[in-house]
């Protein structure tokens, strides 16, 4: 990581040192300067005017576009779902079908803030992969009469608090990982 | 403006890289270690180049 962070700085004062050229401050770049050139140079560069961003990010076009992801990949389509019950009137679901027009899953589109529902970024998953956790429990002699009473996403201790910092590695970490697969997709010529 | 379901505005290449993220670590899973699945889905081992790369750092082109 160092040397990629080391080369980012090179290329930082290189661009504030010809900003620098530019306004005729022939010296070169100082500690001193840094924050302040730094902040010159993003917003030249990097100002995006979001008014122009905006039309593009719209909700139903993002939904579509990631429907659209999922139908060129992995051969799904979505058809709205009728009559399938919902816990508020927001909820918009579709039917999943795969490319031999098998039912795959419900997938329930849930976007707005309301009162009484929870903010943030967590998953819950409704059919649990239990095949590891079984065998594990096994290898361990775990005596049948006992269920499980706490599987790690209840231990909310990790993220909350003191030891958030570790809860965040596993973000950055997560992070490393959902990079790296693009980059699959990347050296392959595709996205 | 909607992305339009017949034009493969995608490289052609995406639905072969595709399926075998879907084999190796969609369906996979939590049934086998990410580290695994991250391995038989890449060929190698995760590394840090590509999170660095959209991070805005520049990294040698080829580096894991």
């Amino acid at each position: 990581m160092w040397q990629p962070a080391v080369a980012r700085v090179r290329e930082e004062v290189a661009d504030m040192q010809q900003m620098a050229h530019a306004e005729g401050a022939g010296s070169p770049i100082a500690p001193w300067d840094y924050r302040f050139d730094a902040e010159k140079v993003r917003k030249a560069k990097y100002d995006l005017d979001e008014a122009e961003l905006k039309p593009h990010l719209q909700l139903e076009q993002l939904r579509e576009a990631m429907f659209w992801a999922a139908t060129q990949n992995y051969g799904f389509s979505f058809t709205p779902a009728v009559g399938v019950p919902v816990g508020h009137p927001d909820v918009r679901v579709w039917e999943v079908k795969n490319a031999e027009g098998r039912h795959v899953a419900f997938f329930y589109f849930d976007p707005y803030a309301r009162a009484g529902k929870r903010s943030g970024a967590w998953m819950n998953a409704y059919r649990a992969q239990e095949r590891f956790e079984r065998e594990a429990l096994a290898q361990l002699g775990m005596p049948p009469e006992i269920v499980m009473r706490h599987r790690l996403p209840q231990f909310a201790h990790i993220f909350a608090g003191e030891g958030y910092s570790a809860g965040y590695y596993s973000y950055l970490w997560a992070d490393t990982l959902t990079a790296d697969a693009a980059g699959a997709f990347l050296e392959a010529g595709g996205l | 403006m909607r992305p339009e379901p017949s034009s493969r505005l995608a490289g052609s290449d995406d639905q072969v890289v595709a399926a075998r993220f879907r084999r190796h670590v969609l369906a996979a899973g939590n049934t086998v270690d990410p580290a695994v699945a991250c391995r038989e889905f890449r060929g190698r081992d995760a590394g840090i180049a590509a999170l660095m790369r959209y991070r805005g750092f520049p990294v040698a082109a080829g580096s894991p």
